[in-house]
């Protein structure tokens, strides 16, 4: 294992290790562009530039010693390019030298003489490296007029979701990487040469594929741009919240980005255990579905005409409350793959604790809420829901629970006279949906939680209005056993609540008392009974999701 | 106190009279009285160059929006009271303008760092306007509209 | 992969075919990749163009996305994307020729042709085209017509080519240049003593005259450490550009490595004002095609290519054919001279880019992608072509080689100076009497070569500046003709002997129309890759045009020194550097030039 001076620092790295990805995982930050840790490293940005020496060599190829028993140091003539070099027993680096900083300023100056004054209009304005490397590390006034800079072309639609701007681009070569390493469909190049080099796709072509966004995530500048998010909101008035995407059972960790109560966009997390620095574009544009203006925003009850009508809480609860109290053995309930551990343990509690153990069903399908492209090996799995494992481990520590199937026939049978639905689409994910509405139709009293209209909630008796992934705190299991936490970066819209507050509230008004109330709370709880959860707590969670130890044998490599 | 003063009414005399001879005064020098008839009658602001009155966004040669809606005012506004959206422009060459631009005047606190974070001279307050008072809350939200044209 | 959009089907020929499957069996079949440069130039002759159609047909041949074939058709300028006249004429602009009036035949051919430079005319008979140094700079003024080069150009000859121009390359006359020019006949000549040689192809003469007794002598007597001993005893350095000793180079060759190791031979001669590598292929290839072979013997390659530039169409056919030659004597193919060591020599084309003279730019340009050079280390000995151990040589140092091998690293050691050993092909361009080439012992004083051996300046004309070393070198004045030229006297002097070109400079021609000139070379040519050249070779270049049109101030002239100081020493290759030292140079020793444009605003000489 080699061991190196930066700066004074003596650092001891895995061999192969280059001088940049050292210092920055020791928080010594040498500024850069083209180097990123999950694509090869080109070294044609220059900006990684630092003062390298190596121990002098007598010919026996043991070091040189001065007068004091050090190691003579011979410095290399020229600067090189940390991202390049290799780190070697006994290299010494030096990172704020003059001759480092003179080379940082050209190299910067270089890089915005035919940059375009965009900063105003451009999106990346505020999380952009080249503004970023520029104040931290030249600051130096330009030498150059305007109308001198050199023009190329500006508003290129690289397909739907990308807009290219070949004037901000450094060239950094960062997206063609991306493409040619990560998807291994290589899509972008550099044409002409020189101060004349732009990037293209083939033309007659379009970038359309499943990954496209996260070009716009490496570009350190303005140059891609995302056509969804595009003027729509300055970076910095996003507040982030760090949650987990619900639409496939990889569980991307992303970033939700928030401003005002609304959302505005969501990025992906680096996590290296599971998505690496990488999403998938379905994914992270679902944050749509979250805004769709049909939200349910409001309880309500059938009336006496037979529409629903809006009623309050207490209304609605009491009312469900008492159809559940009043059916004695006619009562089950649906859970859904796509809620989170808190909520499904919190369900398994009501019906264990306040139902006399009545019975619990949950779909078990790989269809979720929205189409996504098939699975790829890359980031999408089969599975569009991200808790299948947590429903499954939940069931096994309640003592099982029931086929979804023999519960639609006992509904269709009118032996359930009230049946609690927690599920986002309980119909139209079904593998028969009609039979499935034939079932739910032949219930007395259909109670459903849900965040959208569907057709179980226009059949409902009472709708209780949920919230959505980003409405809510809680924990997902992934396929491989992972189990990681989502929190909420915006408040249900209207009168929504949280399912774990309607569940909590349900039970209220049935008289139990679980012993606790919060997401947190409701956890640790779930880690007592169950034995595939013991030992986890959400400190141990943080953030980057824990692996019970039942699940250890079962991680997959590491994506970075 | 002296017996004049003790008595009350000779200093209630001396005072009336000074009032009166302010009455007369100002019946027969009407021109120089310092109040005037506002506002049917303004005073000239003589405000000094920098004085802070209501906005304006300006306009280019063509007509169209100097803003380019960076947000940098609606950033650098202390009173948070500058609301912009942002759409495309149909000129190329610019880019981006404002859809929306609403600044409530009820928040405005006039210190001027939205004229200064600025980058392109779009958006004054040198209009020398103070006179800002309107009866319902929604009329004082100045939309994009408003500071441009009036 | 994204989507692509319906076009009508373009395909190969059968002939066409034929020739694309026998250039797959060139290289590595993992590595077909390689194959996409010439099968672009074949394409193109196929197609008339290079158009997306064709992109999208040859990225289905070779496996590729076609954005990938897209970015490389977008970096080299022999590619046309849509059809050139049926006659495309390539008119070079670069400092010799332009010393030598090129910018009269531009005008001329403009006058004729009623078109512009990057135009067609109406009819699609003609286009025309401004292109960097064509390696004949002997002759200048010098264009292309399609393949043929047209030298000595006149503004009646260019004429006569336009009328007929499907004979231009019998409408040009050839002069004293064009052969082996010498000075006296007793010199030593090792490389071109066959020169104009009635059959260069044939190897009876070739041996009749003691060729391949080398390379018999090597397979039949010798190890190849010994070889590589005797080569690097000689103290031949390389005549490429570098200077570095080429025994020394091959001895770097990874042994350990499990990868083939291969030889290639730079032959893409682009350093304006050099012009010796393109007559030694095209009179003499045997002589170095025995070297390489040698080279090849002596570093474990079975494998080797000769890069050839693609505007060289004539050596390169003469190439292959001597290489054909060979492999049908036995000379190269499988167990050659029964001594059990098999060796392949294939032509690689190569289509238009300065950078691919770089040994990294040449390999990336082997491999079939853009001529962008490599961060060393790792060095080519190590991982070069194809991730094997590689030398890169140029096509003079290696015909050096069999004569080494013969008579001795001794005999050629007591050649030259010290340290600089042998003799060079020196070409010298521009102001001179007697341009050409001349095979000399290195060391000989540049005044000598200038006045003796040249013939000196034109009538009434005094010195201005002597460029010594190609496009890349700092200018000399008149007061440093002295030195002697070597590589290590040269670079005691700040400059450098590079490749040999030396372009003298009298009073008739501004000097800052010839460095601007210089500066827009190396616009033209920087990969691009990397962040100081690509935009300091640009930066440069306007803020000189500036200058020269009279439209500088005193803070531009300090601008431009401070623009090459800083392009300097930080960059993946040394074009960057290439770019910065005459800028340095012109600064340092004739900045009274640049401050009378400021002055004068414009140019103050009268012609």
């Amino acid at each position: 294992m080699p061991k190196f001076t930066i700066d004074g620092k003596t650092l001891e790295v895995a061999p192969g290790t280059r001088v940049l990805e050292a210092a920055l995982k020791h928080g010594i930050h040498i500024p850069h562009f083209c180097f990123h840790p999950a694509l090869s490293a080109p070294a044609n940005c220059r900006m990684c530039l630092v003062d390298v020496g190596l121990p002098k060599m007598k010919p026996d190829r043991t070091p040189e010693l001065d007068a004091a028993g050090k190691p003579v140091i011979a410095m290399l003539p020229k600067l090189q390019t940390s991202c390049s070099t290799v780190v070697s027993e006994g290299m010494v680096v030096d990172t704020q030298g003059p001759r480092v900083k003179q080379g940082q300023h050209s190299v910067l100056e270089f890089i915005l003489i035919n940059h375009p004054l965009d900063c105003p209009i451009c999106d990346k304005a505020g999380e952009c490296m080249l503004q970023d490397n520029y104040f931290g590390w030249s600051r130096e006034d330009s030498r150059i007029e305007p109308p001198d800079k050199i023009r190329k072309h500006k508003i290129v639609d690289l397909g739907p979701k990308i807009v290219l701007d070949t004037e901000r681009c450094i060239l950094c070569t960062r997206c063609i990487r991306f493409y040619d390493e990560v998807t291994k469909a290589p899509s972008l190049g550099i044409v002409n040469r020189g101060t004349f080099s732009e990037l293209q796709v083939m033309p007659g072509r379009e970038l359309n594929g499943t990954y496209d966004y996260n070009i716009v995530d490496i570009c350190p500048v303005g140059a891609l741009t995302s056509r969804d998010f595009r003027f729509r909101k300055r970076v910095w008035f996003l507040k982030k919240t760090a949650a987990i995407c619900t639409h496939c059972a990889t569980g991307c960790n992303m970033t939700v980005e928030e401003d005002e109560g609304r959302l505005w966009r969501q990025t992906p997390r680096l996590n290296p255990a599971v998505n690496g620095f990488w999403m998938c574009d379905a994914g992270r544009s679902a944050y749509h579905h979250t805004l769709d203006a049909r939200r349910l925003t409001q309880p309500m009850r059938r009336g006496a005409g037979g529409t629903l009508e809006p009623a309050s809480w207490n209304e609605a609860l009491a009312f469900a409350a008492q159809k559940l109290r009043e059916s004695g053995a006619g009562v089950a309930g649906f859970v859904s793959n796509r809620s989170t551990n808190e909520e499904l343990f919190a369900f398994e509690r009501l019906f264990a604790q306040a139902l006399r153990g009545a019975p619990v069903a949950s779909l078990e399908t790989e269809v979720g809420i929205l189409p996504l492209p098939p699975a790829d090996g890359l980031l999408i799995r089969p599975d569009h829901n991200p808790n299948s494992r947590g429903v499954r481990e939940i069931a096994a520590s309640a003592g099982a629970w029931t086929g979804a199937e023999d519960l639609l026939s006992a509904c269709a049978e009118k032996r359930i006279r009230t049946l609690l639905v927690m599920d986002p689409d309980l119909v139209g994910r079904s593998p028969n949906p009609a039979a499935a509405e034939h079932a739910l139709a032949s219930v007395e009293n259909l109670i459903v939680i849900a965040s959208h209209p569907s057709a179980a909630t226009a059949l409902a008796h009472v709708v209780l209005p949920g919230a959505a992934a980003q409405e809510k705190d809680g924990t997902y299991t992934r396929f491989d056993g992972r189990v990681q936490r989502s929190r909420a970066a915006i408040p249900p819209p209207g009168h929504a609540r949280t399912e774990l507050e309607i569940l909590l509230g349900l039970a209220k008004m049935l008289g139990a008392d679980f012993g606790w109330t919060s997401p947190r709370a409701a956890f640790t709880s779930l880690a007592q009974a169950s034995k595939f959860f013991a030992g986890l707590t959400y400190d141990l969670i943080g953030p980057l999701g824990a692996v019970p130890a039942a699940a250890v044998a079962e991680q997959p490599a590491s994506l970075v | 106190m002296g017996l004049s003063e003790d008595l009350y009414l000779p200093e209630t005399a001396k005072a009336l009279g000074i009032t009166l001879r302010h009455l007369v005064t100002n019946l027969t020098h009407q021109s120089e009285m310092p109040t005037i008839n506002y506002p049917d009658v303004k005073r000239p602001l003589n405000a000094p160059e920098r004085y802070r009155g209501r906005h304006r966004l300006l306009k280019r040669e063509d007509g169209t929006p100097r803003c380019v809606a960076c947000m940098l005012c609606a950033t650098a506004c202390p009173a948070v009271c500058i609301h912009i959206e942002a759409e495309e422009s149909p000129t190329k060459t610019i880019e981006k303008r404002p859809m929306k631009f609403d600044i409530d005047m009820l928040r405005c606190v006039f210190c001027g760092l939205c004229v200064e974070a600025c980058p392109c001279d779009a958006i004054r307050m040198d209009t020398g306007k103070y006179e800002l008072a309107d009866t319902s809350r929604k009329s004082m939200i100045f939309d994009i509209d408003t500071l441009l044209n009036h | 992969m994204p989507t692509a959009v319906a076009s009508p089907p373009v395909v190969f020929s059968e002939a066409a075919l034929a020739k694309f499957r026998v250039l797959l069996t060139h290289y590595p079949e993992k590595h077909r990749r390689a194959a996409l440069i010439p099968t672009l130039r074949l394409a193109q002759r196929e197609f008339g163009c290079v158009s997306n159609e064709v992109i999208e047909y040859v990225a289905g041949l070779l496996g590729l996305a076609p954005v990938q074939v897209h970015e490389v058709v977008g970096f080299y300028t022999l590619f046309h994307r849509e059809p050139p006249g049926k006659y495309h004429l390539q008119v070079c602009t670069n400092v010799s020729c332009m010393l030598n009036g090129s910018q009269k035949i531009v005008d001329h051919v403009c006058r004729r042709l009623g078109i512009r430079p990057d135009q067609k005319t109406a009819d699609g008979k003609f286009s025309l085209e401004t292109v960097e140094c064509l390696a004949s700079c002997g002759t200048a003024p010098v264009m292309m017509v399609n393949d043929t080069y047209c030298e000595n150009l006149t503004t009646d000859a260019v004429d006569r080519i336009l009328d007929d121009p499907e004979r231009a390359g019998e409408l040009w006359i050839p002069n004293e240049a064009n052969y082996i020019r010498r000075w006296k006949t007793e010199d030593t000549l090792i490389v071109t003593r066959r020169f104009n040689n009635p059959d260069p192809v044939s190897l009876a003469l070739y041996e009749r005259d003691g060729g391949n007794a080398a390379w018999r002598k090597v397979l039949e007597e010798m190890k190849p450490d010994e070889v590589t001993e005797v080569v690097k005893q000689s103290g031949l350095v390389g005549r490429g550009g570098a200077g570095f000793s080429a025994g020394l180079k091959w001895s770097f060759i990874d042994r350990k490595s499990k990868e083939p190791h291969y030889l290639t031979v730079n032959a893409d001669e682009g350093e304006p004002g050099t012009f010796k590598d393109r007559y030694l292929m095209e009179q003499d290839p045997h002589m170095f095609l025995e070297g390489a072979s040698i080279c090849s013997y002596a570093i474990g390659a079975h494998t080797a290519y000769v890069y050839i530039r693609g505007e060289f169409g004539k050596a390169q056919e003469i190439v292959q054919k001597a290489i054909d030659a060979r492999t049908a004597a036995g000379l190269l193919g499988k167990n050659i001279l029964g001594s059990g060591f098999d060796l392949d020599i294939h032509v690689h084309t190569g289509a238009g880019a300065y950078i691919c003279g770089e040994e990294t730019g040449l390999l990336e340009s082997l491999e079939g992608k853009r001529g962008q050079p490599r961060s060393k280390p790792p060095f080519p000995a190590v991982i070069g072509l194809f991730q094997g151990p590689t030398i890169i040589n140029n096509v003079e140092t290696l015909a050096n080689v069999p004569d080494i091998i013969v008579k001795g690293a001794a005999w050629f050691a007591s050649i030259g100076v010290p340290k600089n050993t042998g003799t060079r092909m020196l070409t010298v361009s521009g102001h001179v009497m007697k341009p050409g080439y001349y095979e000399l012992p290195l060391g000989i004083p540049l005044r000598t070569l200038i006045y003796d051996v040249c013939g000196g300046l034109r009538p009434g004309r005094q010195l201005a500046a002597v460029i010594p070393g190609g496009a890349s070198s700092g200018w000399l004045l008149p007061s440093e003709i002295d030195v002697p030229m070597d590589f290590n006297s040269l670079r005691a002097a700040g400059s450098m002997a590079g490749s040999g070109a030396v372009m003298v400079i009298d009073d008739s021609v501004c000097l800052l129309k010839v460095l601007l000139r210089i500066e827009e070379f190396f616009q033209d040519e920087s990969c691009g890759q990397c962040t100081p050249c690509r935009e300091g070779t640009g930066w440069l270049a306007r803020v000189l045009h500036k200058i020269e049109h009279g439209e500088g101030t005193k803070a531009d002239i300090d601008l431009a020194f401070s623009i090459a100081n800083n392009m300097a020493g930080i960059t993946i290759c040394v074009l960057s550097d290439a770019a910065a030292m005459p800028m340095q140079a012109v600064i340092k020793k004739f900045r009274p030039v640049l401050e009378a444009h400021v002055e004068h605003r414009g140019c103050p000489q009268t012609h």
